[in-house]
């Protein structure tokens, strides 16, 4: 095993070893060496055709498909500031329901999660004005967490939909006794109690700005 | 980048002002309301009977139900217990504190106590007798005193428009209520 | 921003070939066969050295028109060294290579009589 292959083997490591990237590996692989050979040919020595054909290749993650090459800290940027979007408009929608108990605890709760992200905005715009690195992120994983977070979503709707049900009517249907509500506003309490965790739908939401965002980051790199 | 900055403020500050509006506008009135109207249930003549009416029960047995009665009455405010003697259906209001510690007018103190005890009468079917004690001090009254003097069967007190016209609304003619007063509970203040 | 290769002219040049890679590739196949480096050579030498396609850019193209079925590849017979993968044309690839041609052309008639300024007397 020579430098060349040791070196491609090395960048090859973190991958999946499926027939896809070792197939991908052997490629490169050969098509650096054949430049290496190319360049010496032409003269220059080896170590410097090395370098020209590592040079060459750049990020190895770039190839394999399902990652995107983003600006490191612009990304940060976008990221952040969509998460203070995605939570200032859950905030101003919880803001009249406080009129409810359920509603004020679901906007405090809101209130908290702003200024965390508000915070953590600031603090980025502050410290990365400049420094333009790039990051590779990695697609196909974030798509996965994406999943990932719509399922909990939805596990948890169900759950809190099942016990505020619960808590409201399963003494009456125990006992069977007719449901009822004595006035509008324990009608409106109730249906802000079932409604209100549909609000956190917010939460996946801004993982699909996400991948969009990442996707937006293309043109510029 | 620069046009979601804008959104961002412009939503922060709609965010604000609605709260500011909820909070200290809506709530803060919504709470004034409430603590106008708790204080309210306090004064005979002011006292809600569309409020009490829900506690219209048959027996005096029934400890709970006498306990929230009472407590959306006059006088709720100050500290008591209650007592039940079955055999004679006698309900017994026990505060803990003296007259002249409930820093009242006597009219006041006075009608309070006819409207308990009409309203304890009207509410709870098989009350015999009730006495409001105070250290130092009991007053009684039995359900057929209390009904002579307003001449019709007490549980008949059972709509807002009769209870007002017959009960409450006499209660600001102070030679009424003292007139009431004594035929209640048999007595002159000292 | 991404450049594709390396140029002694401005960027503006890397984005229209870049924009224009397949179709690059694919004219390189028309000719014969070959594997990636191979590739990167040709394009080079028919540029005059002015073009250097880099490994990123060629294999994103390769794929591409691989998924598309446009090309087609196959592992060579090597004595020395590793395997090489080989390219080959499609008959769509062929196809596909006179439809891009065609379109790039009057694009470039259509461009040529847009921005070249013009005697005085025409709009």
């Amino acid at each position: 095993m020579n430098d060349l292959e040791r070196y491609v083997n090395r960048r090859f490591a973190k991958f999946k070893h499926n027939k896809e990237i070792q197939e991908l590996r052997d490629e490169v692989l050969v098509n650096l060496q054949a430049r290496i050979d190319d360049e010496m040919a032409q003269g220059k020595p080896y170590q410097a055709a090395f370098d020209l054909a590592v040079e060459s290749l750049g990020n190895v993650d770039l190839l394999i498909e399902g990652h995107q090459e983003v600006a490191r800290n612009r990304f940060r940027r976008g990221a952040a500031q969509l998460a203070v979007l995605y939570s200032l408009i859950p905030w101003v929608i919880t803001i009249p329901l406080r009129f409810f108990h359920s509603g004020v605890l679901a906007n405090t709760g809101w209130t908290l999660v702003l200024v965390i992200t508000g915070v953590v905005y600031l603090v980025l715009l502050w410290l990365t004005r400049s420094d333009e690195t790039t990051r590779v992120i990695n697609v196909r994983k974030l798509r996965n967490v994406t999943k990932v977070v719509w399922v909990l979503w939805g596990i948890y709707v169900i759950l809190s939909t099942c016990f505020t049900l619960g808590t409201w009517f399963a003494s009456d249907i125990w006992f069977h006794r007719s449901i009822q509500m004595t006035g509008p506003y324990v009608f409106a309490s109730f249906v802000v109690s079932v409604v209100l965790p549909f609000v956190s739908v917010f939460i996946p939401l801004y993982f699909v700005r996400v991948q969009r965002l990442v996707q937006e980051q293309e043109g510029f790199v | 980048m620069t046009r979601r900055n804008l959104v961002i403020i412009v939503l922060l500050i709609i965010g604000v002002a609605a709260l500011c509006v909820v909070e200290f506008g809506f709530k803060a009135n919504i709470r004034h309301q409430q603590q106008q109207y708790a204080l309210a249930q306090l004064n005979p003549k002011t006292n809600d009977f569309n409020n009490i009416v829900k506690f219209k029960n048959p027996f005096v047995g029934n400890n709970s139900n006498d306990v929230n009665l009472n407590a959306n009455l006059p006088l709720a405010n100050v500290p008591h217990t209650f007592s039940i003697d079955s055999t004679t259906r006698t309900l017994d209001v026990r505060y803990t504190k003296s007259e002249r510690d409930l820093a009242m007018a006597m009219s006041q103190f006075q009608a309070s106590l006819v409207y308990n005890a009409t309203a304890n009468f009207a509410l709870i079917d098989n009350l015999n007798a009730i006495t409001f004690s105070f250290p130092g001090a009991s007053y009684h009254a039995t359900r057929a005193e209390v009904q002579t003097w307003y001449g019709i069967e007490l549980s008949k007190l059972s709509n807002e428009s009769t209870w007002k016209q017959k009960v409450q609304n006499k209660l600001s003619d102070l030679k009424y209520v003292t007139s009431a007063y004594q035929a209640f509970f048999g007595r002159t203040n000292n | 921003m991404e450049t594709g290769g390396e140029f002694l002219s401005d960027s503006v040049s890397g984005d229209l070939i870049r924009g224009n890679i397949d179709t690059i590739i694919l004219c390189v196949l028309m000719a014969q066969d070959h594997y990636g480096y191979e590739i990167i050579k040709a394009i080079r030498h028919r540029s005059d050295d002015e073009y250097e396609l880099k490994e990123p850019t060629l294999y994103a193209s390769l794929r591409r028109l691989e998924k598309q079925k446009m090309i087609q590849s196959y592992w060579g017979d090597e004595t020395q060294g590793g395997r090489r993968k080989y390219y080959r044309l499609t008959e769509q690839g062929k196809v596909l290579y006179q439809q891009n041609l065609l379109a790039w052309k009057s694009a470039r008639n259509l461009i040529d009589r847009l921005i070249a300024y013009q005697e005085e007397g025409t709009e």
